[in-house]
């Protein structure tokens, strides 16, 4: 039977997933940190264009998209510190800007392009001002009213296929993602985005007991699933939840770093940024005590494909945007029927890509008015068949190859021989002392001991030793997770903590805070 | 601020000084790909010994076997199967990668003893794991090197098999021969020969009561002897085979097939180096290991910066036949895909109190882009469909101990 005949509306149906996750760790005992430059650039750039892009689409009967938001990204929008720091980022940045334009020793263009820069940001500034500086209550509101589908996903993000044999590690991870997420946006999860989109052989039994229907896959997952299955409908895994496999082909036209959209010329050029030729003293905080430059988005230049860029054209670019969506159209018609499943990370649209919010909505509007196409969230798109074929998904990832060599390899492979031996030492803990509810000392250690654990187990970690760039931080930060979590094992076992230094690994990451220890009490 | 600062520092102090527990005793596997998986065993002395005399093996001939088990996707994490491979180790403690001979769904893996006979007796068990899907329906091969025991046969496979061992996956490491073949072949940096004034090679010094045991008194004075000498490795660029040449198929392997079996690989790998094959490739030296807290190593002036835990990684982009080619021989010569002897301070004790282990490995990654070439490639790879094809193999102790290598406390 074919996949339309199974369907219970229209030939064909487009879902698109965006995976909106940043690692946990703000740096907000500091003054400036590079972690928060990271964070306020995607806000900027990505998270508050995409608020507007899906604020004004129009109400339809069902929501345009699903958006994934990660536990770590919502507890960085939550931490309390956030709004004020990000307004006063807001503000030095404004400044910085201002004085781009009046400074007689850059370029007209620059000068003359800095205005724009500047809008662009005073539209952040209104934006972030007009949801009260409260990110994840505004995404909620645009669920509640039937927009977007909110999903998320592990607490941490970890590489879950590395704790094949460690499921209260895995279930505590999907159950304080879980409840976190419900915490700031009220909502129970439908969907649940399996971090770098990696599968083992029965992990949605772990997703099922957390009320979870359906999880997205790689290709692979469903092309090579057993029996074998196609794309173009939701595969019912033996537990019934039902697994969605990526459209890859139709992915790479705006995913791949070849032949991608984003790589065309006339799109702006993310790597440069004008900071680093601005004197120490109008950079003020932005300069770095060894000269460096923290980011700040002084983009002035398009890709043009050679060293000596080339001036950004704000117009051109909208043009070549508005080109690109028709082409992708062009190219979703062409499959005719069944299931079309886009997941993307949510930061390519506005912050890698700064044209991809204006494609998007471009894309999704045209996608919504086309004839024998449904668009639709990615629950409604699973459940939108009616005898799905049943199977067991492959074993895969996003990563290269569809395999799990980008997280598991010589580079990476010694944190998770740290991270079993901290999940068992805290499950030790858990059957010694028990869940750790409540305000006693002890209770407090442990749970923030398992927050330890899960802060070092971020999937970001490993991605970051193996891509290379940033793999001091990342060792750096696994190290120091890990050596708080046995100093507050050494502590709890010989009670010897003393009440100033847990308080300040509790106010150093003030994330999870109502972490739950319940995952390591279970026999799974 | 500055007073949660000065808290900080004082906290901070407390951490550095709580100590950190060993990391779990057992074996543990990291799925990687459809072929390749990550084992990190650690055996303590105890149940070394207690195996030894359990299983009445003969002393002088036992070796250690990382015993892999292939199983179907319904596997239970408990489960072993009686589809298995074995890989050579040598060392209590250790980590490597391994490549099997043919995707599996599910894999096992068991340290034990194997004696003369070939009867594997398991120390330590690990538990199942799924391997990733490989993009493509791969054929069955004929021949994968796989061997397969009736249910409940652990202990003692069939004579047939122990008998005649697998030579791929079960060859016993040989060092002197290594090394009298190391001597033989021209080109090779110094730093590889053994026996040479500019030697780097550490020597057993005398017959051990466990085979390829170091002699730490006599490794430590080889190592100190060679601080001045700088390590004679590359700097890392990535090796690519220009285009194809104008040879023909028939021209590449009336070469690669002159002379005796040795003479033949060099033959190949030679041919892949200079660019006249349509081959890309890659290869790296990479030496891994665990240091103990407080300690440093160093390679001539370079710290090998420890990852959290005491892990060492550090690897050399190797850029040419010459340095590759004694590597690889050693390394196909010796225990296939196995841990080699390795360096360890302190061997005696668990593996928690050492100073210092390590161990090295080849790692080659490449790409035949014209299939006619597949001859060119030595037995032991066998390229994927698109004719990519990876081997990593452990290297026997001589190419553990580089030059310039050093550990100092502090």
């Amino acid at each position: 039977m074919m996949a339309s005949e199974r369907k219970k509306e229209g030939p064909g149906i487009v879902s698109f997933l965006l995976h909106a996750h940043l690692p946990y760790g703000a740096g907000f005992e500091r003054q400036t940190a590079l972690e928060q430059a990271w964070l306020y650039e995607a806000v900027t750039d990505c998270y508050l264009p995409l608020l507007s892009l899906i604020g004004h689409l129009e109400d339809r009967r069902a929501p345009w998209l699903t958006i994934s938001l990660s536990p770590t990204l919502l507890e960085l929008w939550g931490h309390p510190e956030f709004p004020e720091r990000y307004r006063t980022h807001l503000e030095r940045g404004l400044r910085v800007i201002h004085s781009e334009s009046n400074n007689p020793r850059h370029p007209e263009e620059r000068r003359r392009l800095a205005p724009y820069l500047g809008s662009r940001w005073k539209q952040a500034r209104e934006r972030f001002d007009s949801i009260a500086g409260k990110l994840p209550a505004a995404f909620g509101r645009l669920a509640e009213s039937g927009k977007i589908e909110l999903i998320t996903t592990a607490a941490t993000h970890p590489f879950l296929p590395a704790f094949q044999n460690d499921p209260r590690f895995r279930n505590f991870q999907i159950g304080n993602g879980i409840e976190t997420f419900k915490a700031h946006t009220g909502i129970s999860p439908k969907g649940f985005w399996l971090p770098e989109c990696a599968y083992f052989d029965g992990l949605e039994k772990d997703l099922a007991r957390f009320g979870i229907e359906y999880f997205g896959l790689e290709t692979l997952g469903l092309t090579r699933a057993t029996p074998g299955a196609s794309i173009r409908q939701p595969l019912a895994c033996p537990n019934g939840l039902l697994a969605l496999g990526r459209d890859n082909q139709l992915s790479q036209k705006v995913w791949s770093a070849r032949s991608g959209y984003p790589g065309h010329r006339s799109y702006r050029e993310f790597h440069h940024d004008g900071i680093h030729q601005v004197d120490t003293e109008t950079c003020g905080d932005f300069a770095l005590p060894d000269g460096g430059r923290l980011p700040l988005g002084l983009k002035y230049w398009r890709v043009s494909g050679k060293v000596q860029k080339d001036w950004y054209a704000p117009l051109q670019a909208k043009r070549q945007a508005k080109k690109d969506a028709e082409d992708f159209i062009r190219e979703i018609g062409k499959v005719g029927e069944g299931l079309v499943f886009l997941p993307f990370d949510a930061e390519l649209f506005g912050h890698w890509w700064y044209e991809g919010p204006e494609w998007l909505a471009k894309v999704l509007q045209s996608a919504n008015g086309l004839p024998g196409l449904s668009l639709q969230s990615a629950h409604r798109a699973a459940i939108a068949f009616e005898a799905p074929p049943q199977g067991r998904p492959a074993a895969s990832t996003w990563g290269r190859k569809s395999d799990y060599s980008f997280w598991v390899n010589r580079e990476t492979d010694w944190i998770y021989a740290l991270l079993f031996r901290c999940s068992r030492d805290l499950g030790a803990l858990v059957e010694k002392y028990g869940c750790a509810g409540g305000r006693t000392k002890r209770g407090r250690a442990i749970r923030q001991a398992g927050r330890e654990l899960i802060l070092a187990s971020a999937s970001d970690w490993p991605f970051m030793l193996r891509a290379g760039a940033t793999g001091a931080y990342a060792k750096e930060r696994i190290d120091r997770h890990i050596k708080r979590f046995h100093f507050l094992v050494q502590s709890i076992r010989e009670n010897n903590l003393e009440w100033e230094d847990l308080k300040l690994l509790e106010q150093l990451n003030p994330a999870f805070k109502e972490i739950s220890l319940e995952a390591y009490a279970k026999h799974f | 601020m500055s007073e949660i600062r000065a808290d900080l520092e004082k906290l901070q102090a407390k951490i550095e000084k709580s100590k950190a527990p060993p990391v779990d005793l057992g074996v543990r596997i990291l799925p990687v790909s459809p072929t390749e998986f990550q084992a990190r065993w650690s055996l303590d002395r105890e149940s070394l010994e207690s195996g030894m005399q359990s299983a009445s093996h003969d002393r002088g001939e036992t070796r250690l076997v990382l015993r892999a088990y292939s199983l179907p996707i319904d596997a239970d994490p408990s489960d072993f199967s009686s589809i298995w491979h074995d890989y050579g180790i040598d060392s209590t403690d250790n980590s490597a990668y391994f490549t099997l001979p043919a995707p599996t769904a599910r894999i096992n893996a068991a340290v034990g003893l194997m004696n003369r006979s070939g009867r594997f007796s398991p120390l330590v068990r690990g538990e199942a794991v799924s391997l990733p899907t490989p993009p493509k329906e791969v054929p069955p091969k004929t021949d994968d090197g796989a061997k397969t025991e009736t249910p409940g046969s652990t202990a003692g496979p069939p004579p047939a098999q122990a008998a005649a061992p697998d030579r791929r996956n079960t060859v016993a490491l040989n060092e002197a021969e290594i090394a009298e073949r190391l001597e033989r072949i021209a080109g090779l940096p110094e730093s590889f020969k053994s026996g040479s004034a500019a030697s780097g090679m550490a020597r057993t010094s005398q017959p051990s009561e466990y085979p390829q045991l170091l002699d730490e008194e006599n490794t430590l004075k080889t190592v100190r002897q060679k601080m001045a000498v700088e390590p004679e490795l590359p700097d890392p660029e990535p090796v690519v085979s220009p285009k194809p040449g104008t040879e023909t198929r028939a021209q590449a392997e009336s070469q690669a097939r002159d002379g005796g079996s040795s003479e033949q690989l060099a033959s190949q790998w030679e041919e892949i180096w200079s660019g006249k094959a349509p081959v890309e490739i890659r290869a790296e030296y990479v030496l891994t290991g665990k240091i103990a807290p407080g300690m440093k190593l160093l390679l001539g002036n370079e710290i090998l910066a420890a990852t959290p835990g005491g892990f060492i990684v550090w690897r050399r982009t190797l850029d040419s036949f010459n340095q590759v080619w004694p590597l690889l021989q050693a390394a196909l010569s010796s225990p296939s895909v196995a841990a080699g002897p390795s360096l360890e301070f302190f061997r005696e004790v668990n593996p928690s109190d050492r100073l210092l282990e390590l161990h090295a490995a080849l790692e080659i990654e490449g790409k035949v882009s014209d299939p006619t070439y597949h001859s060119l490639l030595p037995d032991e790879l066998h390229p994927a469909a698109d004719g990519s094809f990876k081997i990593n193999r452990m290297l026997p102790d001589g190419a553990v101990i580089l030059p310039g290598l050093s550990l100092i406390a502090g």
